[in-house]
């Protein structure tokens, strides 16, 4: 992540499937998780039972069930909700930050780690498959990399 | 042979202390100055602009190019102690590490590759490569036991060289003599402290001196020492090679200014003693690494620090010899007070002695550097552009590669496969250094001749080209499969020939499919009766409102928006022919005749009339299996019974089969069955006789279906049918390893004949045990055309034996060089028209063949060059099996239409991307309108001769049906203006006839009414 993109944004949201996502405040690097009793909180390690929310599309903006319980997320505090007598639940608008998708495109670039020049092979010339994985393109989908197939 | 002029270099002769003289001295100390302070070259800009043509160059290195192979003293001769040789700092070195039982493996140098004894064989080595030259070192403790060259030579070690050089020179080969290859007599470390000492210059620079006076006769390159570079940092820095000092940082730097001190002497002894009569030229070989900006980011910071890596490693000793005649300044920033100080004399004295650039570009240097001198940026293995950063920094000078290649585990032996590879990428990038960058590179030296002592790696690694069990006295040479390869590329200086061959021209003929496919075109239209009711409960959801049901109208083909959007598409690539798949579970959701949906039929039989309507043949896959589908592309049913491990399955299917026929039959021209049931059968993951139960299920399907057409269909609606088969091509993975070229049979078998074999083969199909007698007649000619799905070629190589059952003992891999996609997939025309060839070859069938699927993916949303060089050389190779091989080729389908998300193998982007064309359907729609690669006249204004198609002229009628259709209104209006005119003329004529003749009345309107009718039925007709 670059400075710029961090300073600028205050949850991270990375789709880990479709209409899942994990949720990491930015500032405090902490994972917003939910433990089986349905209590919000900040985890340093992503917990993948207690860590992926459902996502729901209402009314243009985006709602976060719990995974436990499947209760939406409210980040405000339940004595404020109780005051006006229900419990407020949280809308979130994200945005796209084009910083962040170019980081993980970069990421991606193949050749870009260092050959290991200790090794016989350093550039995987001999990386090989076995036939049982032979790509088709009228019958894959996705192919990973090269040698891995 | 000679790379260049004779150096003339008025600034290095020795300084005479006259006035004049002294002024000249210092106008070009200031203009020396000026060139260090704003660096010495434009090698900086290797990291701002990248260098052009990347790809494999098909070509040679020019006349007289040296080719050439290498091998030091120490690494290969062994006899350390024999006939009155001394002892060398690694004879001692490795005894000592030899006692105390280190990590080099137990191991000495003390008989080595026995060269000092075997060196007849060694000769006999280079001349198997057809090498041009033989790059040795000479032993300096064998010449001189205590290392002192002013006392008498070990007369047998002088014998012995001379025998060396008298007997390349009698066989035409050139000597290239390197005098210190890191061997330094021990009694030189031991009284003199070795490099770290002065006084080695002139110690080094008497030994240069006799060896120039008793060999120069026979010797037009010497090279003073090999990669000093290593000697000072793993000597004196680590530790790791002999003399193994450790301790003091400014050790390597006081030893390396020695070194290039003793370099510069002994060149100015030559330049002045022995060149005006030898006429050889002096050089002294550099190693080198290669450096990437961290991330692919070229920002100024990381190029400044990539120049600062680069200048830390060869600029140390590059830039005082070949620059300015000082070090970097950037290394003498940052190593202020270890860097040993040139006077402004010696800067004058050092720069300019060597008389071409002689660079190493192997493992040693990168191992030794990676840690300490990359500056966070990321090394990489480019010796192209080492090449040229050497070219850009130091004015252009003639270079030798005097080292070469990378290494190979000990374990790998003779069969040398990767080994080939990296020699392959490495001569290739010389190749490109020479042809596109005109870098005056002269020789090239294969690293190293026979397998050695490799320093502190011992004999765990390998660089020979050939290969030595170093358990066996005899140390026999047994060339490696590189040794085979590297002969051939000098034969052939450099790469002649690609594996493509010349464009020809030709045409297809006007019956040749020009086809796109695409997976499963289907847009269910919105037909929904029910009404819903939002957020009524304040949960934010659709809910619908019960009883009410709303009236909506017959369905028409005018639904299908996508459809029209769709076939645009086709229409815009301009094939004639279209291939898609039938959504299986779609049409039959239980799995049977019975829940066949009807919606689903309307479809189909909506888009194939449109495609009909247009002129575009259809080419109907009924099942095409994807990983995409959960169930494999087969109604659930079928797919929780087992799938094709069912027998059921066949009933099934041609139960389905049936139901096609019945309803698109009139529509379809092509029918394939299933597409790549070799591929297919890999899902199921299962042992060997369960895969033999699917593969004899799924040929007993199509076989089922294929009669099912013939008896019943055909008569009527004359299709073709077939399946298609996934038929990549394989090359041997090594071609100079037997089993690895077996391999490409064994493989060709079980992809394609385990498939083709029961349909077009009497007897001997791989399949006779699976598939009984009376099956197999069932299978016989069940085909109408062979249909192949080429993508790639892929290397293989098979370490086992391949059987029916036991098919995982080959493994497939690629060849580096080859240009590739982002996915991996290469580029690699030649195997299309390998695989043609080979299916000739075994069924001389008289069955046409069809490419029903070829492509690659690209990652551009335009301007896709690689898939436009890949359909025009993909095509010329069907072209070339037509009219060069006889080959009956009757189509070629471009996978695919359209992408279904990001950039990949679509002629159009996905429809999230407003389905914009890239530039590959010019290139194809080009190709098609002049059905191939037609002669074109001289003149560039005439266009190509293209002999017209009945096709065209059909096109043509269609166009004119379009363009009628496409004023629909103003044709409707003309009708009407029409009939009415009509009607009025009928009235009044009916008037008079009336009054002429009142009992022929009737007839008349009637006829006149018919006419009407039938105008307005066919306005209506040709739009949906």
């Amino acid at each position: 992540m670059t400075p710029v993109c961090c300073v600028e944004g205050v949850l991270e949201l990375r789709s880990v499937r479709p209409g899942e996502t994990v949720i990491r405040g930015v500032a405090a690097s902490l994972f917003l998780c939910v433990n089986p009793a349905g209590h919000l909180r900040g985890q340093w390690h992503y917990t993948e039972e207690d860590c992926t929310f459902r996502e729901l599309l209402v009314d243009s903006y985006t709602m976060f069930l719990s995974p436990h319980t499947s209760l939406p997320v409210s980040l405000r505090s339940k004595q404020s909700g109780k005051k006006r007598g229900h419990l407020h639940l949280s809308h979130f608008l994200p945005v796209k930050n084009p910083g962040l998708l170019i980081e993980e495109k970069d990421g991606q670039e193949p050749g870009i780690e260092d050959p290991d020049v200790n090794s016989e092979d350093p550039l995987g010339f001999g990386q090989m498959s076995q036939a049982h994985a032979i790509f088709s393109p009228s019958m894959h989908r996705k192919k990973k990399r090269r040698g891995l197939q | 042979m000679s790379p260049g002029s004779n150096p003339s270099s008025p600034s290095m002769t020795r300084v005479h202390s006259s006035p004049w003289v002294l002024s000249l001295r210092l106008s070009l100390l200031l203009a020396i100055w000026d060139r260090a302070k704003c660096g010495s070259g434009d090698g900086k800009s290797l990291w701002q602009r990248p260098l052009t043509n990347n790809d494999f160059l098909t070509g040679t290195f020019p006349d007289g190019f040296l080719w050439g192979v290498g091998t030091s003293a120490f690494q290969t001769e062994g006899s350390w102690d024999r006939d009155g040789k001394g002892a060398s700092i690694w004879d001692h070195f490795t005894h000592k590490l030899y006692r105390m039982g280190n990590s080099i493996g137990m191991a000495t140098a003390d008989t080595a590759s026995d060269s000092y004894a075997l060196w007849e064989q060694d000769v006999e080595s280079v001349r198997y490569l057809g090498a041009k030259f033989y790059a040795f070192s000479l032993s300096w403790p064998r010449l001189f036991s205590d290392g002192n060259s002013t006392g008498p030579p070990n007369p047998v070690a002088v014998e012995h060289y001379q025998q060396l050089i008298r007997m390349l020179k009698a066989l035409g080969l050139e000597p290239v003599v390197t005098l210190f290859h890191w061997d330094l007599p021990q009694s030189l470390q031991e009284h003199l402290g070795g490099w770290k000492n002065p006084e080695m210059v002139r110690v080094f620079s008497d030994y240069a001196t006799f060896c120039f006076a008793t060999f120069g006769r026979d010797v037009r390159y010497w090279i003073t020492m090999h990669n000093p570079l290593l000697l000072a940092l793993l000597g004196y820095g680590t530790g790791a090679h002999a003399p193994g000092v450790t301790g003091d940082p400014a050790d390597p730097f006081i030893v390396a200014h020695n070194l290039i001190r003793a370099h510069a002497e002994s060149w100015h002894i030559y330049d002045k003693q022995f060149r005006p009569h030898q006429h050889g030229q002096v050089s002294i070989t550099l190693g080198s690494h290669w450096v990437e900006p961290f991330k692919g980011q070229a920002t100024a910071v990381n190029v400044e620090l990539c120049q600062k890596s680069m200048e830390a490693v060869i600029g140390w000793f590059a830039e005082p010899i070949h620059g300015s005649g000082d070090y970097p300044s950037s290394l003498q920033v940052s190593h202020q007070g270890l860097i040993p100080e040139f006077t402004p004399e010696e800067k004058l004295w050092v720069r300019g002695t060597a008389d071409f650039f002689s660079l190493a570009f192997g493992p040693d240097t990168p191992r030794a550097v990676h840690s300490i001198s990359s500056f966070g940026q990321s090394g990489m293995l480019n010796l192209r552009k080492v090449l040229v950063w050497v070219q850009q920094e130091y004015r252009d000078p003639h270079v030798l590669v005097a080292e070469s290649s990378w290494f190979s585990d000990a374990s790998v032996g003779v069969e040398d496969t990767v080994a080939i590879f990296y020699m392959k990428r490495f001569i290739n990038q010389v190749l490109q250094a020479v042809v596109v960058d005109h870098v005056k590179v002269f020789g090239y030296t294969a690293w190293s001749l026979v397998d050695g002592f490799e320093w502190n790696n011992g004999y765990s690694i390998r660089r020979g080209l050939f290969y030595i069990d170093f358990n066996q006295p005899q140390r026999t040479r047994v060339p490696k499969t590189t040794a085979q390869f590297y002969r051939k590329v000098v034969k052939d200086n450099g790469f002649p020939t690609n594996e493509t061959g010349k464009d020809i021209t030709g045409q297809f003929p006007c019956d040749f499919h020009f086809g796109v496919v695409h997976l499963q075109p289907f847009s269910p239209q919105f037909t929904d009766p029910l009404l819903y009711r939002w957020n009524y409960t304040g949960d934010g959801t659709l809910r619908p409102v019960i009883g009410v049901r709303l009236r909506t109208r017959g369905s028409q083909c005018s639904d299908f928006l996508a459809i029209q959007r769709h076939i645009q598409l086709v229409e815009m690539t301009g094939t004639s022919h279209y291939r898609f798949g039938l959504d299986w579970p779609q049409l039959f959701p239980n799995g049977d005749i019975s829940s066949a949906d009807r919606e689903a039929v309307r479809y189909y039989r909506c888009l194939l009339t449109e495609l009909q309507r247009k002129g575009i043949q259809a080419v109907v896959t009924l099942y095409q299996p994807s990983l995409r589908s959960p169930t494999m592309g087969m109604p659930s049913p079928q797919h929780d019974s087992g799938g094709w491990m069912n027998t059921s399955m066949v009933e099934a299917f041609a139960n389905y089969a049936t139901f096609c026929y019945q309803e698109f039959g009139s529509l379809v021209q092509v029918w394939i069955t299933i597409n790549e049931p070799n591929r297919l059968i890999e899902t199921y993951n299962r042992n060997a006789q369960d895969r033999e139960r699917v593969v004899r299920n799924l040929l007993l399907a199509h076989a089922r279906a294929w009669n099912i057409y013939h008896t019943h269909f055909r008569q009527l609606q004359g299709a073709k049918v077939s399946f298609t088969i996934h038929a990549d091509w394989v090359e041997p993975a090594n071609p100079f390893v037997k089993s690895h070229r077996n391999a490409v049979q064994s493989f060709m078998l079980l992809e394609l004949g385990r498939f083709l074999d029961p349909f077009l083969k009497d007897m001997d199909h791989p399949n006779k045990k699976t598939v009984l007698t009376d099956e197999r007649a069932e299978l016989k000619g069940a085909l109408d055309f062979i249909a192949l799905n080429h993508f790639t070629t892929r290397l293989v190589l098979s370490k086992a034996p391949l059987t029916e059952t036991y098919n995982h003992g080959y493994s497939l891999m690629y060849d580096p060089t080859w240009t590739s996609s982002k996915k991996g997939q290469a580029l690699a025309p030649w195997g299309l028209r390998r695989v043609l060839g080979w299916v000739k070859d075994r069924y001389r069938d008289s069955r046409s063949i069809v490419i029903t699927a070829t492509g690659i993916d690209d990652q551009a949303s335009h301007d896709d060059q690689l898939r436009q060089t890949y359909i025009r050389s993909y095509l010329q190779e069907v072209l070339k099996a037509r009219e060069m091989d006889g080959i009956d080729v009757g189509g070629f389908y471009v996978w695919k239409l359209q992408d279904h998300h990001g950039s990949d193998f679509g002629f159009f982007t996905s429809s999230h991307h407003r389905s914009q064309p890239k530039a590959s359907v010019t290139v194809y729609r080009e190709l098609i309108s002049q059905r191939g690669f037609p002669v074109t006249t001289g003149d560039p204004v005439t266009s190509p001769l293209v002999m017209p198609c009945e096709l065209n002229e059909r096109r043509m009628a269609c166009w004119l049906c379009n363009g009628l259709a496409e004023n629909r209104p103003l044709l409707f209006f003309g009708i009407c203006v029409t009939i009415s005119m009509l009607m009025l003329a009928g009235v009044i004529i009916t008037s008079v006839v009336v009054k002429s003749r009142k009992h022929k009345r009737r007839g008349v309107i009637q006829i006149l009414h018919k006419k009407g009718v039938l105008l307005v039925f066919e306005s209506g007709n040709p739009i949906l």
